[in-house]
């Protein structure tokens, strides 16, 4: 008798769960998409009972924070919660029906939690700090988002942290993706485009917007080496240069953090041409 | 697989669960800490279903927070609805229209989530200038100067925040405590309003709250939470554990007095159910004498339209009730004589307009109809009997229509509060066709009763109660759907006097001799 809680993980990377999506505007039951800076989104979760025992009531949370490759309770904000029932084997998605305003700051760019629970299938005692998706089952974490590529070079900041009373050597790199799954783009309103197999821009990674600091040792580079304790959070800049932009194509771009060769996150932005050119 | 065919037709409503009682209109308001998100749930295809669970899956404000639980079903007939609540906690809530999404799965069937509104107020009061304070989205009502016709005896000496006068009745003194020990009720006498529009608007008339109900409703919440917060602090003097706000009248009227329910003989989880109900049906008044049709405000808007590009900034109503028949009462058309003055103040000028009318309770029943068994064996079969609420008209209520429920008190003087439910279920023979049926295994209370010294055997009586729900429907034209009011009490076994030298009659609507 048992009760086996599980938000999927994504393939290959494991912040991409396709178990969570965003459904912006202002009706909850609308259609999946990117969320939009400044404006309504709800969130959904699709939850597994992988046990053989009915459950009700598992509580599910859902959370948000900077794009990170080390995503925290303590960086993190709680959005809302909603509940859901489950037969043994039985999926159910879930909406959390406090609506979610994406912050203008991040321009949308935001990485999502969810997690389930429930006194049948508990989480560790005490709470980790790190959300730790690829070894609880319960949690997943979908920090993707949509990078709508103009003809100039673009810029996002990406938090790098680790928790509270760690220290952590990591290695921080910007590497081209593989092809997502199908169940992703259509999440992220992207179910009509094609992988681009020439990559539509060329990335960097640095530790200030101007490339300055890489520019002594020889400019930005694809990789960085980074000494991060807990309770400071630093940030990487990736800079993306449009590339033979085709519109209806797109390029996974992921910035992955490693600890001794091992990852430990990652953020992935779906390069695409804007239709505002 | 087919989509479950279960819907929910009519706004889920908010039931105070200390006084059992739906909160006006059936708002929710943050003022009361605990209230129960109730809904009816109707089976909207031909067929029965079969083992159907119902539960509550979010609330679109992280401050209300609902209680895990699942209602569950093992057949609902073709038509029927199905009455389930969710105990929440509303303390952190913010006023406004809220989502709340709600999971039905029958047997066979993939589940089916409805997302429907409710609707949230935030009532405070401000000690300094003694006024409570309704918020909703599109402003706030200020309430002072509540007079009210109370139950004799209950004058305190001081802090009333009235004309200088000795007032001030069961007033809760912070930390809790009761400094009145009446628990009602208080029928309205005198009130003044100023509502303040978020933001100012121009031209003649302004948003409705929610978008839905007239402004008076705002006032209606407000005397019925200090109502339903005196009676708790009255009899539990802990209010501060239950609510966010005092229950406070500024002035008893000194010439009538009202009759008191009598709560000695009551004891258990219904004890405060019947002074609640005297208290709803009480300042129910306010909603009655400001009429259903078009309130002082949507009046006072069209009489005074201001000038070109003026902002209105406040409107006023100050308003008197008088009860030239007597006390009002439950499902009956009485009278209310009303006079107002409505003042809207714009940026640059104000305008007045006085009405002196008399209003009649248009949310009346031609009576009810309680059966039940003559004799029962407490330890055979369950206790059953059915209510039907008569409409005028020789119509019955039925269905969703009403929010009803009994109390049943053993021969000595303890209740029990019963569901009467019109859904086809259990002893409930059909769904919808206007028999409300309660039923209780005497057996399961036995213990209760011989705990606390009392008998099981002899005459058992059975009090019905019931308030109307609101039936507006979201594409209603705001002004159309402020005409649909729920929450009135349109059948009650107790009845209000101006006599307070008897406790209000609480009048049996059938009786039952238990044996064993």
């Amino acid at each position: 008798m048992s009760v086996i809680l599980e938000i999927r993980d994504g393939v290959p990377n494991w912040w991409n769960s396709p178990d969570i999506w965003v459904v912006p505007g202002s009706d909850p039951a609308g259609s999946p998409g990117q969320p939009i800076a400044g404006n309504p989104a709800y969130l959904w979760g699709r939850v597994r009972n992988n046990g053989d025992t009915q459950v009700n009531g598992v509580r599910v949370n859902f959370y948000w924070s900077n794009p990170a490759t080390g995503v925290l309770r303590s960086n993190s904000t709680l959005i809302g919660s909603a509940f859901a029932d489950l037969d043994a084997g039985e999926t159910q998605d879930v909406l959390c029906l406090t609506p979610w305003v994406p912050t203008v700051v991040n321009d949308g760019h935001e990485c999502v939690v969810a997690e389930a629970i429930h006194a049948s299938d508990p989480l560790p005692t005490p709470l980790p700090d790190a959300f730790d998706p690829p070894n609880l089952l319960q949690i997943a974490q979908r920090n993707l988002s949509v990078l709508a590529m103009k003809s100039s070079k673009m810029v996002m900041t990406v938090q790098i942290a680790v928790s509270e009373r760690e220290k952590q050597a990591l290695e921080i790199t910007a590497e081209i993706g593989e092809e997502l799954g199908r169940e992703v783009l259509m999440q992220l309103g992207l179910e009509k485009i094609k992988f681009a197999k020439e990559p539509m821009g060329k990335i960097d990674l640095s530790l200030d917007r101007g490339c300055e600091s890489e520019q002594k040792k020889g400019g930005c580079c694809d990789r960085i080496h980074l000494d991060v304790v807990g309770g400071v959070a630093q940030a990487v800049y990736l800079k993306v240069m449009p590339h033979k932009m085709r519109s209806g194509y797109y390029t996974p771009i992921n910035v992955v953090a490693r600890n001794r060769d091992q990852v430990v996150g990652g953020v992935t932005f779906v390069a695409v041409k804007s239709e505002e050119g | 697989m087919a989509i479950t065919p279960m819907d929910i037709n009519k706004r889920p409503f908010s039931v105070e669960p200390l006084t059992n009682a739906m909160l006006p209109d059936g708002i929710f308001d943050t003022a009361i800490y605990h209230q129960r998100i109730t809904c009816y749930y109707t089976n909207t295809s031909n067929n029965t279903l079969n083992n159907v669970s119902i539960y509550l899956e979010s609330v679109g404000d992280p401050g209300i927070v609902p209680t895990s639980e699942t209602h569950s079903f093992p057949k609902i007939k073709a038509g029927a609805s199905v009455r389930v609540s969710w105990l929440a906690d509303f303390r952190n809530g913010t006023p406004g229209k809220k989502l709340v999404s709600f999971i039905a799965q029958a047997d066979g069937m993939a589940s089916k989530r409805a997302i429907k509104q409710i609707f949230v107020s935030k009532t405070t009061y401000d000690d300094v200038n003694g006024e409570y304070v309704c918020e909703v989205e599109e402003g706030c009502l200020k309430v002072s100067h509540m007079s009210v016709i109370g139950p004799k005896g209950e004058w305190q000496g001081g802090d009333g925040h009235g004309h200088g006068c000795c007032c001030c009745c069961c007033r809760r003194k912070p930390g809790g405590e009761s400094s009145g020990d009446s628990v009602g009720p208080w029928i309205p006498t005198k009130m003044s309003m100023a509502f303040y529009p978020k933001p100012g608007y121009e031209g003649v008339h302004g948003d409705l709250p929610f978008s839905d109900p007239w402004w008076k409703i705002l006032a209606w919440i407000v005397a019925a939470i200090a109502a339903i917060v005196a009676i708790v602090a009255a009899a539990r003097g802990s209010g501060q554990a239950y609510f966010g706000v005092e229950g406070t009248f500024d002035e008893t009227e000194p010439s009538i007095d009202c009759c008191e329910p009598d709560v000695s003989g009551v004891a258990g989880e219904t004890e405060l159910t019947v002074a609640g109900v005297a208290s709803l049906i009480a300042t129910v008044a306010v909603a009655v004498g400001l009429s259903d049709e078009e309130d002082p405000w949507w009046r006072g808007q069209t009489k005074t339209p201001p000038g070109a590009g003026e902002i209105t900034q406040v409107e006023k109503v100050d308003v008197e009730f008088s009860y030239p028949a007597g006390a009002p009462n439950a499902g009956v058309a009485y009278p209310v004589d009303v006079k107002w003055n409505y003042q809207r103040v714009t940026d640059a000028n104000v305008y007045s307009y006085s009405v002196e009318e008399q209003q009649t309770n248009i949310h009346v029943s031609d009576g009810v109809e309680v059966t039940a068994p003559a004799e029962h064996n407490a330890f055979k079969n369950p206790l059953v009997f059915h209510a039907r609420f008569q409409k005028t008209g020789g119509k019955y209520f039925f269905g969703d229509q009403l929010y009803a429920f009994a109390l049943l008190r053993s021969p000595d003087g303890m209740f029990f509060r019963i569901d009467l439910l019109d859904d086809g279920i259990d002893f409930d023979s059909k769904p919808n066709d206007g028999t409300y049926t309660g039923s209780i295994h005497l057996e399961n209370l036995y213990g209760q009763l011989l705990k606390q010294g009392l008998k099981l055997e002899g005459i058992w009586k059975i009090y019905v109660f019931a308030q109307d729900v609101n039936d507006a429907t979201p594409d209603m034209l705001p002004e159309v759907a402020a005409t649909h009011i729920g929450g009135f009490m349109v059948a009650s076994a107790i009845h209000l006097t101006f006599d307070p030298s008897l406790p209000c009659p609480l009048q049996a609507q059938a009786s039952v001799n238990v044996v064993t």
